[in-house]
């Protein structure tokens, strides 16, 4: 169920995305901010799922709270001379990368695993023969 | 209940996500960018993005003010004969002058760079100015009655240059492929375009692609510019 909506959601925003029209310039760098503090959002999502403590309100919070702060934050960058967008890209995309790792060391861990598994059923098959 | 609230609101967010970035996806590569190197090449290129901007608002607001002014120039004729003779007549000599769009039978040719190849070079496989100026030329010869090339009219100022790699007609940068459209009589302009020794010719044995098709409703726009009058007594 979950799975089929986000599947959905992602088709429809992609085919909506193709036709509707293109944002003015000036906008476009905030867009991408918004873009990249979702992203982060998601990717702390599945750390957290797998981590099992994951908190729909803390993620809908921070998906959209984390987006609209950092547009606000690069707007108060300009207005003040200071490129705060670039460090608003430095935590989120550290932050991702960290968050990447995560995911690649459980996935790691949980292959190697497997293998060992494997290869212990193996040894004791031949035990057995034996 | 609670498992379909959540896989909405994951849709929605999914959905909003994909949206973004399609959008900025498309905003980029229809802006021509790439992730500028240095700060000083962002924000000119910033500059010269928000200066477009700016002069196609302009334009959007001038073409709306220019309907609103026709309007009102056909409004005050209404009722008077000798003001909706001078209208026609300023129609008229409008559309000879190049400020209005026309329809009409005519010819349309199409014109791409030639591949590069390591035989031939470079010079000889693109459009020059030169051949655009003859085309032009050889439609007039023809007896075309009004001439643009990639949307830019052809008026009696028209000046068609040569800058670096496109070529710059009425002050506007066009560049490959050109689509050169004609009013006039079909055939005729047809015939003296393709004629053997004529430009076009000489181009397609250079490898340039040209396709000329002939139609009944070819739709050419007017001119955007302006003309200044300052050394006219």
């Amino acid at each position: 169920m979950v799975y089929i909506a986000i599947i959905i959601g992602c088709l429809v925003g992609a085919l909506v995305g193709l036709n509707a029209p293109i944002v003015s310039y000036t906008y476009s760098n905030y867009l991408a901010i918004a873009i990249i503090a979702a992203l982060d959002s998601v990717f702390g999502g599945v750390v957290a799922t797998i981590k099992k403590n994951f908190d729909l309100k803390i993620f809908l919070t921070g998906f959209f709270g984390n987006a609209i702060l950092s547009i606000l934050l690069a707007i108060l960058g300009e207005k003040l001379n200071v490129d705060i967008y670039l460090a608003a890209i430095i935590v989120f995309v550290g932050r991702m990368f960290t968050n990447l790792a995560i995911i690649r060391r459980y996935y790691l861990e949980k292959w190697t695993n497997m293998v060992e598994k494997r290869k212990n059923k193996k040894e004791d098959k031949k035990e057995t023969k034996e | 209940m609670k498992n379909g609230k959540i896989a909405i609101l994951l849709g929605t967010m999914c959905f909003l996500l994909t949206l973004g970035i399609f959008i900025q996806v498309k905003t980029v590569s229809k802006s021509g960018i790439g992730a500028a190197r240095t700060r000083s090449e962002r924000e000119l290129r910033d500059k010269v993005l928000e200066m477009k901007e700016k002069s196609e608002k302009q334009e959007k607001i001038a073409k709306s003010k220019e309907k609103e002014l026709n309007s009102l120039i056909d409004s005050a004729s209404v009722n008077d004969s000798a003001s909706s003779e001078l209208s026609e007549e300023l129609n008229k000599v409008n559309s000879q002058i190049g400020l209005t769009s026309l329809q009409g039978e005519g010819i349309i040719i199409k014109i791409t760079d030639g591949e590069e190849s390591d035989i031939l070079p470079t010079e000889t496989t693109v459009v020059h100015d030169s051949d655009l100026k003859a085309i032009v030329n050889d439609l007039c010869i023809g007896g075309a009655e009004a001439i643009s090339i990639n949307g830019q009219r052809i008026v009696s100022t028209t000046a068609i240059t040569c800058i670096g790699n496109v070529i710059k007609i009425n002050d506007e940068k066009v560049g490959s492929p050109f689509e050169i459209r004609a009013i006039g009589s079909k055939a005729e302009l047809d015939g003296n375009v393709s004629m053997n020794g004529r430009t076009i010719s000489l181009m397609k044995k250079a490898g340039i692609s040209v396709k000329i098709t002939r139609s009944d409703t070819v739709v050419i726009p007017k001119y955007d510019g302006i003309f200044t009058a300052n050394y006219i007594n």
